[in-house]
C-alpha cells in the first residue's frame, strides 16, 4: 500500500517500512513505499472488450434506499419516512426528495432497487468485491486481469482505510489485494480537500533537487547490489519494483498534478461541493482523465459519525439525511455525472455506487433506520449502461418484489462493463463465484 | 468600521399588523450559538459567541458538554435569556432540553420528553415562554413526525390543531410573540416538502403560496418580528445548490439576497430579531472547515467576517439574537 497524507503504510511480504526505506541507503524524502509493481506486465490474455475505467463510489455505513432511490411515498406510516419523493427525468421513476440534482439526471443513470445479501453488519464486503469473506476489491481484480499502461497508479482508494490506530479496522479496510497480494492495493489519498492534508507531502520536498532525485535514481544499481544480500524472496523482487514505481510517481509532472484538485477552477471545485466527498469526486475523475483505471471513493472514514449509518441514537438521526449526506452526495455526485459528459469522458467511465446494505423498512423510536442487507439499491452509470430501473422492492421495501440482485452478480455486471468476459475469461469466476451479469445492464 | 445594530437590553414588544417589533434603546453585541464538532469530535456540543459591532468575536461559553451525549439545533429567545436545544444520549431518543444564559443551568421542563422516541428542533418564543418543537410518533399525537407546544410557565405541553395522521409537521419556527408558526409539511401530497404558516391564536393555516415552489423547501427561520421568513429551497439547486431565501411577509414576495448564496450548499438559516442579519452553514473552499457559520447583513449585502467562530471541524445550526447586557 502506498499512502498519501500520511505515511502509517503496511508493507509487503513481511518487510517493514523502515527496511524498504533503508535499503540501499536510499530514503525517499515524504513518499511511504510499499508493494507496488509496474503493472504492465503480461498477466494473460484480455478481454476483446474494449477496457473502461471505473469510479467506485462507497457510501460508507449502509445508506437508507427510502431516502435515496427508492422512496415509498405510500407506504404505511413508519415505512414511509420523513421525506416525500420527487419525479426525476426519467418518466415514471421517483428519488427521494432529497436528491434533487440527481432526479435530473436519473435519464443517465440505472437503479438496482433489488440488491439483497444477508449479512446485517458492516463487516460485510460483499458489496465491495462481490461476497463475504472476500478479500479482494473490485479495483485490484481489474487491476490484475487488465494491467494498466501508463505510469498512472492503475488503482486509488480515495477516503480513509480505518486502522491507523485510532479508530477500529473492518474487514472491508483490511480488504485490498487479496489473493493477488500486497502489490495490487490501492494507493490510498486519505483526504484530497487539500484543508487537512498537504499535497505537497506527494512531491519532492522543498530543497529536494529533481536532479538528486534523478541522481538517487541511478543508485537502483547499487540497491540491486543490496539487494542480492538479502534474501531472494518475491517480496525482495516487489520491492525493486516499488521503488521504480515510486520515482515515476515523484518524477511525472503530469502524474503529480492529476492528485491536485487545487489545479481546477473555484467554480468547478465549488460545483462538486467544499467537502470531502465533493472533492473526493473532482479527483477521481482527474485521476480517470490522467490515466487511471480504478478509483474508490469511500464516504468519510467515521462510521458513527460522518458516515451513512443513520440509526437515530447516539448521534443526530435522521435530520444528518438532510443536512449533510444527502445534500452532499446529491452534489457531488451529480456534479461527476455532468462533468463526465462535458469532458467526453462518461461513456468510457462506469460510475458505481452502494454501500454495505440498505436501512430498515421500519422507522425506529429514534426516528431513523437500522441495518437491512435483504434489499436495497445500487447506482450503475456511464459505460453504455442504459439508464433505468433495474428489479423492485416491495410495498414495503423490505424484499425484493422482482429480480432480485446478489453483490455477487452486481459485481459481475461491474466487470463486464469494464471488459472482462466473466462468461469466458475463467480468472475473474473466485471474485463472482457462479455469478452472471444482470442482463439488462451487462451489455 | 462595521455597524450593526441598534438596540436595547430590555425591549417591548409591540404588536403591529400582526408583527411584533422590538424597540431598542441601546447597542448590544450580537450573540451567536452553534453546534460544534471542534471540541469532540464524535459528540457536537453547543458554543456561544458574543460578535461586536465591529465584527470582533469573542467566545461566550457553552452550554457543559456531556460524554456521549450530542447536542444541536440551538433556538435562542430573542431576550438571549434562554437557548432550547435538542440532546441525544448514546442508547437514547433525542429530547429538547432548555438551558438559561443567566442562571447557567437547564431549566425544568417536567412531562415534556415523556415520550418513548424522539423529540428535537426546538422553536422558541422572545421571552422563552414557548416552545414547539418535533416529536416521532408521540402516543398523543396523531402519528409520524408532529409539532408539540410546551408552555414554560404553566409547565404543560399541548398538541397543535395542524397536525396531520400522514403527514409529517417538521422544522417549526416561532415569532418572538410565540403565535405565529412556520414549520415544514411532507407527505400525502405530489409535491415535496413545503413551508406553511399557522396563526397559533386563530388556527388559520397561510399555505405560503408565494414562498413556495415545486421543489423542496426547509429550514424556515423567522424574524422575532414576525415579518420576515428565511428557509432554505432548492430551487436553484442545479446551478447553485440549496439556497437561502428572505421571505417578507409584508409584502408577500422574496426578498434580495444578493450576495449571500454560493454555488455549493446552504443550510440552516436564521434571522436577528429584527430581520437585518442572517446566520446560515455554508459550505466554500475558503472557509475553516467543510460546515461553516457565515454571517449576512442585508443591510450592507456583505457578508461580515467572523474571525475565530468556525473550526475546522463541523460548525452548525446557528441560532441568532442580542446578547443580554453584562
Amino acid at each position: 500500500m502506498l499512502e498519501l497524507g500520511t505515511f502509517s503504510g503496511r508493507t509487503c511480504s513481511g518487510w517493514t517500512r523502515r527496511q524498504m526505506l533503508t535499503v540501499g541507503a536510499l530514503n525517499l524524502a515524504g513518499v511511504s513505499l510499499a508493494a507496488r509493481p509496474l503493472a504492465s506486465r503480461a498477466v494473460g490474455a484480455e478481454s476483446s472488450r474494449s477496457p473502461k475505467n471505473c469510479i467506485f463510489i462507497y457510501l460508507s455505513g449502509g445508506p437508507s434506499h427510502f431516502e435515496t432511490f427508492d422512496p415509498k411515498p405510500n407506504a404505511l406510516d413508519y415505512v414511509r419516512g420523513p421525506y416525500g419523493a420527487i419525479s426525476t427525468s426519467q418518466p415514471g421513476v421517483q428519488y427521494c426528495e432529497l436528491l434533487p440534482r440527481i432526479a435530473r439526471l436519473a435519464d443517465k443513470i440505472a437503479v438496482v432497487r433489488s440488491l439483497t445479501h444477508a449479512n446485517a453488519g458492516h463487516d460485510s464486503t460483499a458489496m465491495a468485491t462481490g461476497f463475504d469473506q472476500n478479500k479482494t476489491l473490485i479495483g485490484s481484480v481489474v487491476g490484475k486481469l487488465q494491467p494498466s499502461q501508463t505510469t498512472m497508479p492503475p488503482f486509488v482508494n480515495i477516503g480513509s482505510r480505518r486502522g491507523d490506530g485510532t479508530r477500529e479496522q473492518t474487514p472491508l479496510d483490511i480488504a485490498g489485494g487479496g489473493s493477488f497480494g500486497a502489490p495490487y492495493e490501492p494507493l490510498v489519498v486519505r483526504d484530497p480537500t487539500g484543508k487537512k492534508v498537504d499535497l505537497g507531502d506527494f512531491s519532492l520536498q522543498p530543497g529536494f533537487a529533481a536532479d538528486r532525485f534523478g541522481r538517487r535514481n541511478e543508485l537502483l544499481a547499487a540497491v540491486d547490489g543490496a539487494r542480492k544480500t538479502l534474501d531472494a524472496t518475491a517480496g525482495v523482487a516487489q520491492v525493486d519494483e516499488n521503488y521504480r514505481r515510486a520515482i515515476d510517481l515523484l518524477t511525472s509532472a503530469r502524474v503529480r498534478e492529476a492528485f491536485d484538485v487545487g489545479r481546477e477552477s473555484d467554480a468547478l471545485r465549488m460545483r462538486y461541493g467544499a467537502n470531502f466527498f465533493g472533492q473526493s469526486c473532482l479527483m477521481a475523475r482527474r485521476l480517470i482523465e490522467a490515466g487511471t483505471r480504478f478509483v474508490q471513493v469511500k464516504w468519510y472514514d467515521c462510521i458513527a459519525f460522518d458516515a451513512w449509518d443513520v440509526h437515530g441514537a447516539e448521534l443526530p438521526g435522521m435530520s444528518r439525511m438532510e443536512q449533510q449526506l444527502c445534500p452532499r452526495f446529491d452534489q457531488g455526485f451529480s456534479a461527476l455525472v455532468e462533468d463526465l459528459i462535458d469532458r467526453g469522458l462518461y461513456d468510457s467511465t462506469l460510475l458505481v455506487v452502494c454501500g454495505e446494505f440498505g436501512r430498515t423498512p421500519q422507522i425506529n423510536k429514534f426516528g431513523a433506520r437500522d441495518h437491512w442487507p435483504y434489499c436495497f439499491s445500487g447506482v450503475l452509470a456511464g459505460a453504455g449502461v442504459p439508464a433505468g430501473i433495474v428489479g423492485s422492492s416491495d410495498t414495503k421495501g423490505a424484499y425484493p418484489s422482482s429480480r432480485g440482485v446478489r453483490p455477487e452478480e452486481f459485481a459481475a455486471t461491474i466487470y463486464q462493463r469494464l471488459g472482462i468476459d466473466v462468461i469466458n475469461d475463467l480468472r475473474v469466476r473466485p471474485f463472482i463465484k457462479d455469478a452472471t451479469p444482470i442482463p439488462e445492464l451487462a451489455g | 468600521m462595521v455597524r450593526f445594530w441598534c438596540c436595547a437590553s430590555s425591549c417591548v414588544w409591540l404588536s403591529l399588523a400582526g408583527f411584533v417589533a422590538p424597540v431598542w434603546a441601546e447597542s448590544r453585541p450580537l450573540l451567536v450559538a452553534v453546534s460544534s464538532y471542534r471540541n469532540r469530535p464524535m459528540h457536537p456540543e453547543i458554543l456561544f459567541f458574543k460578535v461586536d459591532s465591529g465584527g470582533a468575536v469573542q467566545p461566550a461559553g457553552g452550554i457543559p458538554a456531556v460524554p456521549k451525549r450530542s447536542d444541536h439545533h440551538p433556538a435562542l429567545s430573542a431576550d438571549g435569556r434562554f437557548c432550547a436545544f435538542a440532546s441525544e444520549a448514546e442508547g437514547q431518543p433525542c429530547v429538547v432540553l432548555l438551558w438559561s444564559l443567566l442562571e447557567k443551568k437547564l431549566v425544568d421542563l417536567p412531562g415534556l420528553n415523556d415520550s418513548p422516541n424522539a423529540q428535537a428542533a426546538p422553536a422558541i418564543s422572545a421571552t422563552g415562554d414557548v416552545l414547539v418543537l418535533e416529536a416521532w410518533a408521540k402516543p398523543s399525537l396523531p402519528g409520524r413526525w408532529d409539532l408539540l407546544r410546551y408552555d414554560v410557565p404553566a409547565k404543560k405541553s399541548s398538541p397543535l390543531a395542524l397536525n396531520q395522521t400522514r403527514r409529517d409537521e417538521r422544522g417549526a419556527t416561532l415569532s418572538g410573540d410565540g403565535q405565529t408558526l412556520v414549520f415544514t409539511v411532507a407527505g400525502d401530497s405530489p409535491r415535496p416538502t413545503d413551508l406553511a404558516l399557522v396563526n397559533l391564536s386563530s388556527g388559520e393555516i397561510d399555505p405560503l403560496a408565494e414562498a413556495n415552489s415545486p421543489d423542496v423547501e426547509t429550514d424556515p427561520a423567522l424574524s422575532a418580528n414576525g415579518r420576515w421568513l428565511a428557509f432554505i429551497s432548492d430551487r436553484n439547486a442545479k446551478e447553485t445548490g440549496p439556497d437561502v431565501f428572505l421571505f417578507d411577509r409584508t409584502s408577500r414576495s422574496l426578498a434580495d439576497l444578493s450576495g449571500l448564496n454560493s454555488i455549493g450548499n446552504e443550510q440552516a438559516p436564521c434571522l436577528s430579531p429584527d430581520g437585518r442579519y442572517i446566520a446560515f452553514v455554508t459550505e466554500r473552499l475558503d472557509g475553516a472547515g467543510e460546515r461553516d457559520i457565515a454571517l449576512f447583513d442585508r443591510e450592507r449585502g456583505v457578508l461580515i467576517p467572523l474571525p475565530g467562530l468556525n473550526s475546522p471541524l463541523d460548525d452548525m445550526d446557528p441560532a441568532l439574537t442580542l446578547a443580554i447586557g453584562e
